[in-house]
């Protein structure tokens, strides 16, 4: 099914419809959802949440881009605020001391490096990992981070930084990119 | 292999490694936006639920003994804050009445071993309202207070003890002995009657209890006395008589004729309805068909083609197994008659016998029941008439609800044996059909389901036994069931009728 017919069929509740847009992009929706959410469950709800969202305002959509970015926008809007909501975000004990957390290799699961990165990223704090979520691979600003997020600007630069930072040394941790931290380089799956 | 990254490509590293990640949702994810979406398309089984559920129960309800005696007791206790009512506190332990009258009210009364006579002896049958109740109460304080009177602790004993209500009494009784600490608020006049009864004004204040609360001692409006608990006194009401002086057991009997007196000669306030019972069947039938009419003759309708002659008519068939389920209510309107109706599931068929053939086109001759013209359809049929060389059975079929509605009368009732005959009328409704006709030349077997019937009458009659175990009425007998109506559509001129043979085994719960 074509995007123009799954689009034109979730218009007209077509069920059917609903479903192939399902089908298409929620794998790679639940993999934005995961980085944000604390384990799978909570993904799953987020990523059912943010769907309901879709469908119920798809009459919303321009076809000026593309149907994928503007579900995702949908998507990581519902999964900030289910973080909100639940006040996983406004926990500051992970903003101020997240660099004496305790990071074990071993809760990282060693299977294909996007997984890797992804669970590493997943590691970070919450409020670390979420602001690293919307600026480095969701392409936010800091000043509409601050905006979402209810923080000053420099509140959000100030955790970008430390979770790079902090994501770095899991990285290398892990051996997925090796120092130094300006010329970081990669170490690729199976070398 | 090695990549150099700079900071920046440390971002572009990790947005394309996290957009290359995906994860596979399970089902449920989909189902829970699905019905979201669609909440209408919930409807049904919602539904459905709702319908199993309210049966389940009113089944419960009406299978539940003392069902309707309970709500008469949550009735009382429960709406008004000041409205609990003696039996209610036993009925909690749904206790029957013989008990109570045992051990109940002496249990309820807690905080001391001895109760007061009057309580002992018929407060546990007696539902009162308990504003009358405080109102004789307060009664009787105001005139104790006014006469000065100091009613003494029958020999020492505390009466009744409900502390949650303590402090208002005893800030109203502090500067008098009527009570001691304790005392409940859901005492009874006749306790109040008892209470006063060692005083001196005793006589005084029964006499203007009952001038000014007239009702709370005519309690047919307001009293469900059982019979039972009106009887002779407790033996721990003996052992406190005998702790007391000849005028205290005077004044007590007294009180206690005065009460017994005006009660009602057992109201009975059931609402049981043992008019009403239900029975729910099952069992199984064996089916057989009869045919009537003449099938309308090809040459007729086709008269260039006279050649085309009715063969034997016949369907050469055999009897085949079904079953019948269902619940009934049964509502006894005289001694030996009861009104029945109820829900039936019936399934019946035979079998016919015929023979496999290559496909064949044969021709069903209908008739327009309103205008009586003739036409025709034409069919492809793999089946002959049975008389092939390749005998195989198909099966016509039917799955019927009805509406039964009809009668039961007992012949004879024995001491543990009753035999009974029913008979009743069957509005149905058919579920599932499938049935073969014999085409109008009588040589093949076509199906049609738009010449099925949808609705149909029944007659059902049966003889059954009924006898009783603890719980339960067992039935079982004979029963016959013969469809009036064709299966058919009157397009078919050939009508068919089935006639069921079954055993039916019912059992009735007892309804205490």
């Amino acid at each position: 099914m074509t995007e123009e017919l799954m689009l034109q069929g979730c218009l007209d509740n077509s069920a059917a419809a609903q479903e192939a847009l399902y089908n298409r992009f929620s794998p790679r929706m639940l993999g934005v959802c995961y980085r944000f959410a604390r384990n799978r469950e909570d993904a799953e709800d987020m990523l059912q949440e943010g769907f309901i969202k879709v469908f119920s305002q798809i009459h919303q959509f321009r076809s000026q881009g593309a149907l994928e970015g503007w579900v995702r926008k949908i998507i990581v809007h519902t999964c900030i605020n289910v973080l909100k909501k639940n006040k996983k975000f406004t926990d500051s004990v992970d903003l101020f001391h997240a660099d004496s957390i305790y990071l074990n290799e071993n809760n990282i699961p060693s299977i294909l490096q996007a997984k890797q990165v992804v669970e590493c990223i997943r590691m970070l704090p919450v409020g670390y990992k979420t602001v690293l979520n919307l600026y480095a691979i969701e392409g936010y600003s800091h000043k509409e981070i601050a905006s979402i997020l209810d923080i000053e600007e420099s509140t959000s630069r100030s955790q970008y930084t430390r979770a790079k930072a902090m994501l770095e040394a899991l990285l290398i941790k892990k051996k997925i990119i090796v120092q130094p931290r300006d010329k970081i380089k990669l170490v690729s799956a199976g070398s | 292999m090695e990549r150099r990254f700079t900071t920046d490509e440390l971002e572009q590293f990790l947005k394309q490694e996290a957009d290359n990640f995906k994860m596979m949702p399970s089902k449920k994810v989909w189902h829970g936006i699905y019905n979201d979406i669609h909440p209408g398309r919930r409807w049904p089984s919602i539904t459905i639920s709702l319908l199993l559920i309210s049966t389940l129960i009113f089944i419960g309800h009406m299978n539940t003994p003392n069902a309707s005696l309970s709500h008469n007791q949550k009735s009382n206790n429960s709406g008004k804050n000041n409205s609990a009512a003696v039996t209610a506190k036993a009925g909690t332990d749904h206790k029957s009445p013989k008990d109570l009258n045992n051990q109940g009210t002496s249990q309820f009364l807690s905080g001391n071993n001895e109760t007061h006579p009057a309580a002992e002896s018929g407060a546990s049958g007696i539902t009162l309202e308990q504003p009358a109740a405080d109102k004789v109460y307060n009664k009787a304080i105001d005139e104790s207070r006014e006469s000065k009177i100091n009613v003494p602790k029958t020999n020492g004993n505390d009466i009744a003890v409900d502390q949650s209500n303590v402090p208002v009494l005893q800030a109203e009784l502090s500067d008098q002995a009527i009570v001691s600490p304790g005392i409940d608020r859901n005492i009874l006049p006749a306790e109040i009657e008892v209470l006063s009864a060692g005083s001196k004004n005793s006589e005084h204040i029964k006499e203007k209890i009952l001038a000014d609360n007239p009702v709370n001692f005519f309690p047919e409006k307001q009293m469900t006395i059982i019979n039972d608990n009106l009887s002779a006194p407790a033996p721990a009401v003996m052992n406190k008589y005998a702790g007391e002086t000849a005028d205290d057991r005077k004044a007590d009997k007294q009180v206690q004729s005065n009460v017994n007196s005006q009660k009602p000669k057992a109201i009975s306030k059931t609402r049981r309805n043992y008019k009403l019972t239900y029975t729910y069947f099952f069992g199984p039938a064996v089916t057989n068909v009869s045919f009537r009419g003449t099938p309308i003759s090809p040459s007729v309708f086709l008269s260039t083609n006279t050649s085309i002659m009715p063969l034997n008519y016949r369907v050469l068939n055999h009897a085949a197994f079904g079953f019948e389920a269902g619940a009934q209510m049964n509502y006894a309107f005289a001694p030996k008659w009861k009104f029945t109706a109820g829900l039936h599931l019936t399934y019946s068929g035979y079998n016919i016998r015929s023979n496999e053939m290559h496909p064949t086109v044969a021709t069903l001759i209908l008739r327009d029941p309103d205008s009586h013209v003739n036409y025709s359809r034409q069919y492809f049929s793999h089946y002959g008439d049975g008389t092939g060389l390749t005998p195989v059975n198909i099966k016509n079929h039917s799955l019927q609800a009805s509406l039964p509605v009809g009668l039961q009368y007992q012949f004879f009732t024995g001491d543990k044996v009753q035999l009974n005959a029913s008979g009743d009328i069957e509005p149905s409704i058919v579920l599932n059909s499938y049935a073969y006709l014999l085409s109008s030349d009588g040589r093949n077997y076509v199906n049609d389901p738009s010449l099925m019937r949808k609705a149909n009458m029944a007659s059902n009659f049966g003889v059954f036994l009924s006898f009783g175990s603890e719980k339960f009425t067992w039935q079982i007998g004979p029963v016959v069931r013969y469809q009036w109506f064709s299966t058919y559509k009157k397009d078919y001129t050939i009508s068919e009728h089935l006639l069921n043979y079954g055993i039916r085994i019912g059992i009735t719960p007892f309804r205490k």
